[in-house]
């Protein structure tokens, strides 16, 4: 299963494939709707350092296919 | 090959699934959310076309509880909405914590 190792690396939170984003008919740039439920739940428990677009990132880094990262820089706004 | 995990608790079940979902995809959509451990998608032995559901492992329960909270009934697939609860065989009623 090396094939599904390799793909396994290139996903990563916050960033959507045309595949996927074609399969929810999600139009380019709109927020996928699990991001609603992040308001209401709370961050996922597993990612402490994400920043998702229109939570807690500016909406401004929303692109066609990224709405959120894992940043590596402690949670601080730096303006 | 046994479907359930014995790690039942981190351990979801995903139902509604439409055929044309692949397990890549699945494994995107989840990883969005939390670390996926794993994920059993079944097909049929004879016809080879998925069975519309999947069973999707995390690393521990709390993320297992929390992507059962965050994603059921919220993810369209193909027009297909996405049912998605806590698998394991012993849990009670859909739980409330006692």
């Amino acid at each position: 299963e090396a094939a599904w190792k390799k793909r396994e690396r290139k996903v990563v939170p916050g960033k959507i494939s045309k595949k996927l984003r074609a399969a929810m008919r999600l139009p380019e740039g709109k927020l996928p709707p699990w991001c609603v439920k992040f308001k209401e739940l709370g961050m996922p428990p597993a990612y402490p350092t994400y920043l998702v677009a229109g939570i807690n990132w500016e909406i401004e880094n929303l692109t066609n296919d990224i709405y959120g990262t894992l940043s590596v820089n402690r949670g601080s706004k730096n303006e | 090959m046994e479907l359930v995990s014995t790690n039942a608790g981190s351990t979801l079940y995903v139902g509604n699934i439409d055929q044309r979902v692949t397990k890549e995809l699945l494994y995107e959509l989840f990883m969005q959310v939390s670390p996926v451990a794993g994920i059993r998608y079944p097909r049929d032995r004879v016809l080879q076309n998925y069975q519309g559901f999947a069973f999707v492992e995390f690393h521990n329960s709390e993320d297992a509880q929390y992507v059962a909270k965050c994603m059921n009934n919220v993810v369209r697939l193909y027009d297909r909405l996405l049912k998605v609860r806590l698998s394991g065989k012993n849990s009670s009623s859909n739980g409330d914590v006692p």
